[in-house]
């Protein structure tokens, strides 16, 4: 029992270690450069405005919720914005909104959260483009943030034709530079910027963000052409708050208001742990180690002499526990992916959005699409399964049967050799048989029928071949345990008049029970695996179109989020599917040492 | 009389069912070998069939002088030999590591390497670890994930177990140090598990075709396996086929087909005995 609480622990140390030390490092690596757009803001709409669309609180909050799934359904994500919730004062309710990876808010404006050099390059950008012609549309905030540059007028005014572009101050006549954003901005590199534009805000009177780190420097304009400043913003601490009811939702052509705050992050929390953790660490490790002599101790004990004498032996595993760490734990922890907005550039820093894609995963079980992929990925293992054991089986029965040794092995030789083939040459070699026009089938019977594209043969093909592949060398494990059968009660059958068919059935199968519902019972466990490459080669790479009905399995859904760059959803359809797979594999194990037999585990 | 009537009988029903048996594990396959000696003309007439129409070795003279294929058996070659020696020498070594009660952490190593055979993260963290190394569409990626193979460990592992400990005893009285007892006496009583390990690596990394599905940009043809370049020409023959178009697709993927399977069938009485070894082996407790 001790031993097992230390292996336990162990385990849990080696674990929790590992995570720690690539959190750390992701963390530390990522401050100052997630730039995910999270951030909060509170709108406030005077009652006796909203009076006439909501005439109570109630009626209120569904208009507006209904508002934000509509600007969400404009958007180019579902979880842009999210309402978190109402509250009510005496003139004003107030409804406070989460915001995400914000571009384009559809149908309300732009709310830009990034980092300043980023934003000034992209701006710097954007003014070439236009130079070039590119597209007269693409507004540079740059040139928002310098109201008055000269290429604000030239954009702003369409009969200035053809528009040259020098994106000079008009106050120094130079063409600007990251350094000229930087003194404008009041800005560092590493500060953040909130660039917005927001227009149609109807009700609204008083919009208060919640900024992810501290305001440095406010500018908020209601008007492109004078620049002219809203003078009643106010900032403190994290939020900035612009009330204006007159210049901000002005009736007529200017009811768009822009403006922009540069903040700087704190520190990330994850930083502070660590920091907190190396400190106790280390004042551990003073204590204890100096102060109570334990490093002495040690280096005189007897563990210490084993590890010198063994040293080179840490050498010797130095390769492979470098190849386990990166091939089999790292993953563990990028097994996170699967609750991030993950991005390839910011790695474990990028957004957490918690279960957003698990949620994705099992709403849209209810769709035709999920549905057929969980179908199939069943029915596919399945059919396998029981249309398999049978006839490996009946091979079993009949290599055991064949007492003349050269030709018992000469057979068992030739139904191994498919097993050491590759998926992709057993599909090109089944492609023979299957093609539509030189194949055999169609050849020998006349028949025009395009196996490739015909969803109905797909279970039993994909049946056929695992049988094809691997029915040699399943037979293995039934022949050794007929080999365990004791022969005198296959002579006791014999006496008693039992043919062979007989004995088969009373001794051998009997025999091999045991085994037989092992192995049932393991290959129940893998049934929400997918073969994902055996897929892919017998359909020789095919898998799109009508024969989707059938062959669409989760494996394939994961491989298409991937290549699209879907990480995080790849990741959580993978874990979902891990998840299922290893509760099958420890509830089925549970049960096979019930029965009286070994478990795998 | 009635008995040796019905043994008769089961004995042409026997000899049926191994005859039909044989014929389903051979025939697709000796279809594929018909094919990839006949002439693309005759192949268009009739198709994948039982015995060659004209027989010609064009295909494979074709196939030889196509790059794709050329490029992706060298890289099959080069990665797969890699991969086998790399495993031989590293699973190896980390297994006769494992093996040592005394070594000051055994435990906990021996845990650390077992943890990782229950639980399974699958293919896309993998993925995503090997772009943040910077291994994602470089040769590396065909070679280094495929090296450590933890099961393979635990197979070596418990065979150096089951060695008796007086041969290590011996020369440890004579002052040999560790590395020349794994070297001298453990590696050479281990051979055949070695050779087992070695085999499965050889074979697995051989018919691997997901690793440049997954690792590899799809348009860097440079690092196309032969595996991967054996799925493309199956998906879409039209990039393999020279400018005149005059080879006919079955007959070149046949010859491509047959050269890939060729060194597993050359290897295949080794494959034989040492698998059959490895599974008798048996299972890896932890």
């Amino acid at each position: 029992m001790v031993l097992r609480i230390r292996k336990f622990a162990t385990l849990l140390l080696a674990v929790l270690t590992t995570l720690f030390v690539f959190l750390a490092c992701s963390s530390s690596m990522s401050v100052g450069i997630s730039n995910s757009g999270s951030g909060e803001v509170v709108l406030s709409v005077r009652k006796e405005n909203a009076a006439d669309i909501a005439p109570d609180r109630a009626s209120f909050e569904a208009y507006m919720n209904e508002y934000v799934a509509k600007l969400n359904s404009e958007s180019v994500d579902t979880d842009v914005l999210t309402v978190e919730g109402y509250e009510e004062d005496d003139t004003h309710y107030r409804v406070t909104v989460s915001t995400r990876r914000i571009d384009t808010i559809g149908g309300l404006g732009d709310i830009i959260y990034e980092n300043t050099k980023s934003f000034c390059e992209n701006d710097l950008k954007n003014l070439e483009k236009i130079k070039d012609g590119y597209d007269q549309l693409v507004m540079p905030s740059i040139l928002r943030v310098y109201p008055n540059a000269e290429a604000v007028r030239h954009v702003m005014d369409p009969e200035d034709n053809p528009i040259e572009i020098k994106a000079r101050s008009t106050d120094s006549g130079e063409i600007l530079s990251f350094e000229d954003f930087e003194s404008e901005l009041r800005a560092s590199e590493k500060d953040h910027i909130l660039f917005f534009q927001l227009a149609d805000l109807k009700l609204v009177d008083e919009i208060t963000f919640e900024l992810p780190g501290e305001v440095k420097f406010v500018s908020v304009m209601s008007d492109y052409e004078t620049g002219e400043e809203i003078e009643t913003v106010s900032y403190s601490g994290s939020s900035v708050t612009v009330k204006g009811t007159e210049l901000l939702f002005s009736t007529g052509e200017k009811n768009a208001f822009f403006g922009y705050f540069v903040y700087s992050e704190g520190v990330s929390p994850w930083l502070i742990a660590g920091i907190v953790v190396g400190v106790l660490g280390l004042g551990a490790l003073v204590y204890f180690g100096i102060i109570k002599g334990g490093i002495k101790r040690f280096f005189q004990g007897s563990v210490w002499q084993r590890v010198l004498r063994y040293k080179i032996l840490y050498l010797l595993i130095l390769p492979a526990f470098a190849l386990i760490i990166m091939f089999r734990y790292m993953p563990m922890v990028w097994l996170s992916a699967g609750f991030m907005e993950y991005d390839l550039l910011q790695g474990l820093g990028s957004e957490w959005v918690g279960l957003k894609y698990f949620k994705g995963v099992f709403y849209a079980t209810n769709t035709p699409e999920m549905y057929r992929i969980f179908r199939n990925t069943i029915f596919i293992s399945l059919i396998r399964i029981l249309s398999n054991l049978p006839v490996i089986l009946f091979l079993a029965v009949l290599i055991n049967s064949i007492k003349t040794k050269k030709l018992r092995t000469a057979f068992q030789t030739i139904s191994f050799i498919p097993y050491f083939l590759s998926w992709v040459s057993v599909g090109g070699i089944f492609n023979a048989v299957l093609d539509p026009n030189t194949g055999m089938l169609n050849r020998m019977f006349g028949s025009t029928t395009n196996w490739y594209g015909d969803p109905d043969p797909w279970w039993a093909i994909l049946s056929i071949s695992s049988l094809w592949k691997g029915m040699g060398w399943s037979t293995l494990i039934y022949i050794s345990a007929m080999c365990n059968i004791d022969t005198e009660l296959y002579e006791a059958c014999s006496l008693d008049g039992g043919g062979m068919m007989r004995q088969v059935f009373t001794v051998t199968i009997p025999g091999i029970m045991n085994i037989i519902c092992l192995q049932l019972i393991l290959d129940v466990s893998n049934i929400m695996r997918d073969n994902y490459e055996q897929i892919l080669a017998m359909t020789n790479g095919q898998v799109t179109g009508a024969i989707q009905d059938t062959v669409d399995v989760v494996g394939r859904i994961s491989y298409t989020a991937l290549s699209k760059g879907n990480f995080g959803s790849a990741t959580a359809i993978g874990l979902i599917q891990g998840v299922i797979g290893s509760i099958l594999v420890l509830v089925t194990n549970k049960i096979v040492k019930k029965t009286e037999n070994e478990g795998i585990i | 009389m009635v008995g040796a009537k019905r043994n008769l009988g089961i004995t042409i029903g026997k000899s049926i069912a191994v005859f039909i048996f044989s014929a389903f594990f051979v025939l697709p396959l000796w279809l594929v070998v018909m094919a990839s000696f006949t002439d693309s003309v005759s192949f268009i007439q009739k198709g994948y069939s039982f015995w060659a129409g004209k027989f010609s070795v064009q295909a494979y003279s074709f196939v030889f002088k196509n790059s794709l294929v050329t490029t992706g058996l060298i890289n099959s070659v080069v990665a797969t030999v890699s991969v086998t020696l790399l495993s031989i020498v590293i699973n190896t070594s980390a297994a006769y590591v494992l093996h040592e009660k005394n070594l000051p952490g055994h435990k906990f190593l021996n845990t650390f390497f077992v943890f990782t055979m229950f639980f399974n993260t699958g293919m896309i963290p993998i993925v995503l670890v090997i772009r943040e190394l910077g291994l994602y569409n470089t040769y590396m990626v065909l070679i280094i994930p495929a090296v450590l193979n933890v099961y393979n460990i635990l197979l070596i592992r418990n065979y150096f177990y089951s060695v008796p400990a007086s041969l290590k005893e011996a020369p440890m009285i004579d002052g040999a140090n560790q590395l020349q007892i794994f070297v001298q006496i453990m590696v050479p009583v281990s051979t055949p598990i070695i050779a087992t390990t070695a085999l499965m690596a050889f074979v697995t990394k051989w018919n691997s075709y997901m690793d440049v599905l997954y690792y590899v940009n799809k348009d860097n043809t440079s690092l196309w396996t032969i595996q991967y370049v054996v799925q493309e020409m199956l998906a879409d023959f039209k990039a393999f086929n020279d400018e005149d178009g005059v080879m006919s697709k079955g007959v070149v993927q046949s010859a491509t087909i047959i050269i890939t399977i060729l060194p597993l069938m050359l290897l295949f009485p080794l494959l034989q005995k040492y698998f059959v070894d490895g599974m008798t082996i048996g299972a890896v407790k932890g």
